[in-house]
């Protein structure tokens, strides 16, 4: 066994790669932002803060909620942390242009007197850069000065078309008689977060009486739009055929007539009319508008009036049936309104070339069908069936992309068996661009995979309690229980649920590269859950229903993310025990270079000529001598050639001269050269001298001993001594 | 999509002789990459490693191939699956063969009638030799349940014969099973084996069916490794009746199965050791010897001093008999860290020389244990300290000595990377702190191995979501040079020099022939070299083989002689006294006697002997001339003046 050494090699080397920065689906720490901070001297956190939006550019977060004692609608720059009040009392449901400026909200405080004179919830909109009154507290505007005046921020939403006042609804409500109490209850509701477009001119909304709106009695249970800028109020959701609004339906109550049912052109959340104000559980009313005002999505009923249907379900369509409706109201009156999903799709180009009339429900629903839908029909339930969960779809930036949630059945995943009570709601979104079969259109997001109110049971099947679509459409935030996804073999996990069912939790799907995120944790660590004091309970679910994250709300460059939670685990000093406000900014990774160390690495073998000199020597048949000579390294190279010859010793006569005959030695030739670089194979060439050519001629060639000498500084000479033969040339004389 | 693909080089190009080259990415960094499956190498040097990554939001199984040293584009290889695949692992064989495994559901079923769990395949595809993409994925196995901890572990040699070992968890039979251990299930270890074309299941290896198993993990995976005969070994973590988790293995002849063999000791000292192994790491040399290593844990009353890891081996069969192991010892006695000590998992390797290689986390310090099958040798920290909890590492031998060790490490500002290390033959060092990508967490590091002390590192980095598929190779020389050379003495123009190729991972090889020092340029792909004459002077050279690969790295053979003889018989002349003339004739190969007749000018001759004494009537010059042979065949008249008096 070798020994290692131990001593790492000293000198590194030092490669770099540069790499390209990368976005991902990871959030950073989340903060708490109902709370006044910054310049002002005292930090400050809300009492309770509830239905958070951020604006387009991330600098505000609107929220309601209540400061010292003092409740309302409020609005937090990001950038100093001050908190502004944008309307006092109960004021709710807020909306956020892009640059924060205009603030929407409902409220039945008459925050313009001159101009509301109903008892009812009204849809204002605040402009911020207008200041209150002074020691007004922003109350309202004061009566003589009017909403011409210069300087009263509020305006009138849900007013009359043509006109600033607010309308006069008309009773008998849904409780019957009028009362005081009732009128305050009903009037118009726009949904928090998405009722504004982001410049803040356009603003839709709904109404849950009957009202002059539009100049003519205007039925409750309508979706309508305000342009802030020319005044006009208009009906979105259109009866089909005659352009007016959709009749009330309604079932009365034999009980009492506060419990009559009734069936408009949008979805109230429920089996009756909604009230204001709304539940903080339950924020969820009206309908959503795209960023760019172009538009508006709601959750219909009475669909077979709004909407191209089959032609047998045009006329037989269940009024309480519910289904995603959609229409661009940018592109004129008359553009019809669009079912976003649903049972059936008769504009389908194989449906329309089937001739079908009608598609089966129930079980005897197919997905082979050529006009069936994505989802199942359920004839009495439609595509909501829980009222637990948000039901408003919500709209990306352009509109084209649709997100909602149902507890339909899939029918393209064979979902046709499926008892209705087996049905838990998962969220889909839906690409409303022009060409594609809803079929195609639709993607399921989340897959329930299980039953029951224990904690496994909510693990796989809790309610998808509120969603929101980013700007561009490719990030769809989601609040829930569950937490075992089968992910529908599609979305990978970046941060992984929480270990078990319990607070709702905030996740974020980024559609672009197919992740799910957790983005709600304990300050602790992306480990911890959501937390608020509770009682464990083995099996069951200690926590209430919408206990944890609500309410996501992006910016327009999807990179913050506004919820509210009544977790206190998730910012440190959280202390209110209350629902808060919080944002969560999403991690932009920046450029990276990525350092590597190498060692240098072992010298190879080595390699060292051997001190010696090897000499081969070639006759050539010019009488030339070729001496091949290999050297260690440069220097100098010299060869001599040497033969024995006779001579004659000095006698005086011829007979003394024979037998004094001598041999002498004698260099017949050399020759001399300088080598540089690293030796190796070197030539020399010896010619002999002009006086021994006649010899070698007399002997038929000159044998020699020529001696190869090689030199260099610091060595000692080598020397090599070969044999050699000079062939006579054919020139020479004899 | 904001993945980037980055698979030239963006690092300085290699430096001379280079053997740990900076590491590359392969792909990403990418929300798409959605894991890493590991790393493979064939003794020739190719290889290639699979990942994840997602298509249309689907997780695929991607392929990046090494070849001539270089990593090509990835490749997809589930084509023909609708679904998500998980779990890849590869193989690899020579000629760039590569075999990969996976799962895929392809069916749900429902539990208790509530329960809806999708049902996962094994399934295997491969790329034959010289082929550009995979074939058409064959099933392994149908139905692996839910896929649920499957870490199956795929071992291939480089004939293209391949076994592997996954776990099924059955969901279903859970009640069945009374479970030993809180969070037991019940579990079936299986193998399947690849013969080269299809696949074989081999069944549970498993020794009782009726014993619940831990809760499936990465430390408690089972492991196998495959010779080059197909003769192969799996080890896995089981619990005995008595509940205490051991480690036993079973041999793997091709298509059928050896009997069950503990592996992990049960006692040390006398004392009984009850506390739970895991993290079974397995290799098996050319001629079928198998080394076990395996994390022993630590508990008030133990007999150890701490956590420690064990090494047992298992006999070839030939040189001993090969029926049982040999019995586990502790690696590394010395461990610091007490009882709390943190020992990471194993990972061993055994060449043909019996020799054994183990490299562990060593509470935070990465510690090589090299030894053989009669003992542990030596034990000695390597560098940089381990980084993140249970991190993974990998050792590879090189029969000649030395081997690669690699760790999840940081640099010295903190900066997460994989610490290499490269121990040679000749007992030099080269090390490198690598990443890649985007930096960040280093994720799933493997290492393939060639058998010849080379390895590819490869491993995930980055946090998912912003995560790349980064690959480094640590190549070794090639290996021990065999030349032949002519024995005696020889003309020059018989001095050819030749040798077979040597194994290297890291070809072609080019090749020199050094002759006294000097380096003779080898025509590409010769095995054979002419020496020129020319150098080849008289008398005794040395001659030496120098390989290099195409990573710089030199191995020279050791020398031989090449005795020359390429001039006719020296011949000398001296006076012998008076009017004697003495005739010596010499020769480095030896004179060949009866080849030489001499003339000695005075109307004399004789022939048939290497020495003459002649003496002259009178006194004169004359002229002595020569035929002569010597025994290699130089011939010459050799003609020599004398001087008589």
């Amino acid at each position: 066994m070798r020994r290692l050494v131990l001593v790492l090699a000293a000198t590194f080397c030092l490669a770099l790669c540069a790499a390209t920065a990368a976005e991902a689906d990871v959030f950073g720490p989340i903060e708490l932002v109902s709370a006044a901070a910054g310049s002002q001297a005292v930090y400050e956190q809300a009492d309770h803060a509830y239905e958070p939006v951020v604006s387009g550019d991330g600098r505000y977060v609107a929220f309601a909620g209540s400061f010292g004692g003092v409740s309302g609608v409020w609005r937090r720059d990001l950038e100093t942390g001050v908190v502004e009040q944008v309307a006092a009392g109960n004021a709710t449901l807020p909306s956020i242009s892009a640059d924060g400026q205009y603030v929407s909200f409902t409220t039945n405080e008459r925050l313009v007197p001159s101009e509301d004179r109903n008892q009812g919830p009204d849809v204002y909109r605040r402009d911020m850069a207008l200041e209150c009154t002074p020691g007004s507290s922003c109350e309202a505007c004061p009566e003589p000065q009017g909403p011409e005046t210069p300087g009263c921020p509020y305006a009138v939403v849900s007013a009359v078309n043509g006109g600033e006042e607010a309308p006069e609804y008309t009773f008998p409500a849904p409780t019957g008689e009028l009362s005081a109490s009732e009128e305050t209850r009903f009037g118009s509701l726009a949904d928090g977060r998405t009722a504004m477009s982001a410049d803040g001119r356009y603003v839709a909304f709904v109404t849950t009486t009957g009202s002059n709106l539009l100049g003519a009695p205007t039925p409750a249970l309508q979706v309508l739009l305000r342009d802030m800028k020319t005044h006009e109020t208009k009906l979105v959701s259109e009866e089909l055929g005659s352009g007016g609004p959709v009749q009330l339906t309604v079932e009365e109550s034999e009980a009492t007539r506060e419990n009559s049912q009734r069936y408009g052109a949008v979805y109230p959340g429920g089996k009756l009319t909604p009230t204001f104000p709304p539940s903080v559980e339950k924020p969820w009313v009206g309908a959503s508008i795209s960023a760019d005002g172009s538009t508006v999505t709601w959750m219909g009923q009475n669909i077979n009036h709004q909407a191209l249907l089959m032609p047998t379900e045009q006329g037989t369509l269940s009024h309480k049936l519910t289904e995603p409706l959609w229409r661009r109201i940018g592109e004129g009156p008359s553009t019809p309104t669009r079912r976003v999903t649903g049972g059936s799709d008769p504009t389908s180009p194989a449906c329309i070339a089937s001739g079908e009339q009608e598609v089966l429900g129930g079980r005897n629903a197919s997905p082979s069908d050529p006009c069936a839908g994505p989802l199942g029909l359920e004839p009495q339930r439609g595509i909501t069936s829980s009222e637990e969960g948000n039901f408003v779809p919500e709209l990306s930036g352009n509109g084209e992309v649709v997100a909602f949630v149902s507890g339909a059945r899939q029918l393209a995943s064979g979902e046709i068996d499926r008892e209705p009570e087996e049905i838990h709601e998962d969220l889909y979104v839906v690409n409303m661009a022009e060409g594609l079969t809803r079929v195609a259109a639709t993607r399921r997001l989340t897959e329930k995979d299980g039953l029951g109110t224990t904690t496994e049971g909510i693990e796989k099947s809790g309610t998808i309690t509120d969603y929101a679509v980013s700007e561009d459409g490719t990030q769809i935030a989601f609040t829930t229980e569950r937490t075992l996804y089968p992910l529908l073999g599609s979305l990978t996990y970046v941060t992984a649920p929480a270990a078990r069912a319990g607070m709702g939790e905030l996740f974020d799907i980024d559609l672009a590269d197919e992740t799910l995120t957790r983005v709600t944790h304990g300050f602790a660590g992306a480990e911890q859950p959501s937390e608020r004091p509770h009682v464990e309970s083995p099996g069951s679910d200690p926590y209430e229903p919408r206990d944890g994250a609500l309410y996501p709300s992006f910016s327009q460059s999807g990179n913050e993310l506004g919820f509210s939670s009544n977790a206190d685990n998730l910012a440190f000093g959280d202390g209110n025990k209350e629902s808060d406000a919080f944002l969560v900014p999403r991690v932009i990774f920046a450029p990276q270079t990525v350092r590597q160390f190498v060692s240098a690495p072992p010298p190879p073998p080595a390699i060292v000529p051997h001190w010696r000199l090897d000499v081969t020597a070639t006759s050539k048949r010019n009488g030339t001598v070729v001496l091949n000579v290999v050297v260690p390294t440069s220097g100098t190279l010299s060869a001599t050639a040497r033969t024995a010859v006779r001579v004659l010793a000095r006698v005086s006569s011829i007979r003394a001269r024979r037998g004094r005959e001598a041999l002498a030695t004698r260099a017949v030739a050399s020759a001399k050269t300088s080598i540089k670089g690293d030796g190796g194979l070197q030539t020399l060439t010896l010619t002999l001298s002009h006086a021994y050519l006649s010899l070698a001629a007399h002997r038929g060639g000159l044998a020699a001993a020529a001696t190869v000498t090689f030199s260099t500084a610091g060595h000692a000479a080598l020397r090599v001594s070969v044999p050699v033969s000079f062939h006579r040339t054919a020139g020479a004389r004899r | 999509m904001l993945a980037t693909v980055v698979l030239t080089l963006l690092l300085m190009a290699p430096v001379a002789h280079a053997v740990i080259l900076p590491a590359v990415t392969i792909d990403g960094p990418s929300p798409d990459i959605a894991g890493f499956g590991g790393v493979a190498m064939a003794e020739d040097g190719t290889g290639g490693l699979v990942y994840m990554k997602k298509v249309d939001g689907v997780a695929h199984v991607f392929v990046s191939r090494y070849l001539e040293g270089h990593w090509l584009a990835p490749i997809m290889v589930d084509t023909s699956d609708q679904f998500a695949a998980s779990w890849p692992r590869i193989g690899a064989a020579d000629d760039g063969e590569l075999l990969v495994v996976w799962a895929t559901p392809f069916a749900t079923e429902h539990e208790n009638n509530e329960i809806e769990r999708p049902v996962d395949e094994l399934e295997g595809a491969m790329l034959a030799p010289g082929a550009s993409s995979f074939g058409e994925a064959a099933i392994v196995d149908p139905d692996i349940g839910d896929a649920d901890g499957t870490s199956p572990s795929l071992a291939m040699n480089s004939t293209g014969q391949a076994d592997v070992v996954y776990r099924v968890v059955e969901h279903g039979a859970a009640n069945a099973v009374p479970a030993l251990h809180a969070g037991d299930v019940a579990e079936q270890v299986r193998v399947a084996h690849f013969g080269g074309f299809r696949w074989t299941q081999l069944g549970a290896v498993n020794r009782n069916a009726g014993i619940s198993m831990r809760s499936p993990t990465a430390e408690d995976a089972p492991q196998i490794a495959i010779g080059p005969t197909s003769k192969g070994i799996v080890v896995w973590q089981e619990p005995e009746i008595s509940g205490v988790a051991r480690i036993w293995a079973r041999r793997v002849f091709g298509s059928s199965l050896g009997y069950v063999m503990p592996v992990s000791a049960t006692s040390l000292g006398g004392a009984a050791i009850v506390t739970e192994a895991d993290a079974p790491s397995v290799a098996v040399s050319l001629t079928g010897q198998a080394v076990v290593a395996y994390r022993q844990a630590y508990a008030h009353g133990s007999p150890l001093p701490g956590p420690r890891i064990f090494i047992n081996d298992l006999p070839d069969g030939e040189s001993e008999k090969g029926l049982e192991f040999s019995g586990a010892v502790v690696a590394d006695a010395t461990v610091a860290g007490g009882t709390a000590a943190k020992i990471g998992p194993p990972s061993v390797d055994i060449d043909e020389h019996r020799e054994v290689r183990l490299l562990y986390d060593s509470d935070g310090a990465p510690s090589v244990v090299e030894g053989n099958d009669k003992s542990v040798l030596e034990t000695v920290p390597l560098g940089p300290l381990f980084s993140g909890g249970e991190a993974p590492s990998a050792s590879v031998m090189n029969p000649s000595g030395g081997g690669i060790s690699a760790w999840p490490s940081t640099t010295p500002a903190g900066v997460p990377a994989v610490a290499v290390r490269e121990d040679f033959p000749d007992e030099s060092v080269q090390t490198a702190l690598v990443a890649g990508g985007a930096g960040g967490p280093i994720d799933e590091l493997a290492v393939g191995r060639s058998g010849l002390g080379d390895g590819l590192i490869a491993f995930q980095q980055g946090i998912t979501g912003n995560a790349a598929i980064v690959a480094a190779q640590a190549t070794a020389p090639p290996a021990e040079l065999l030349l032949s050379a002519p024995k005696g003495w020889i003309k020059p123009s018989q001095a050819t020099v030749s040798w077979p190729t040597p194994q290297s991972a890291n070809g072609p090889l080019t090749y020199h022939i050094v002759l006294d020092g000097h380096q003779l340029e080898v025509p590409p792909g010769a095995n054979s070299l002419r020496i020129d004459s020319r150098r080849l002077s008289n008398g005794t050279h040395e001659v030496q083989l120098l390989a290099t690969d195409i990573d710089g790295q030199s191995t020279l053979s050791s020398p031989s002689e090449l005795q020359v003889d390429g001039t006719p018989p020296n011949v000398t002349v001296s006076r012998g006294g008076g009017s004697v003339a003495v005739v010596r004739v010499s020769a480095l190969a030896g004179v060949e006697s009866h080849a030489v007749q001499v003339n000695f000018g005075d109307g004399h001759s004789a022939r048939g002997r290497a020495l003459y004494r002649h003496r002259y009537a009178h006194p004169g010059v004359y002229q002595i001339v020569l035929r002569v042979r010597d025994k290699v065949g130089n011939a010459g008249v050799v003609r020599r003046l004398v001087k008589v008096r």
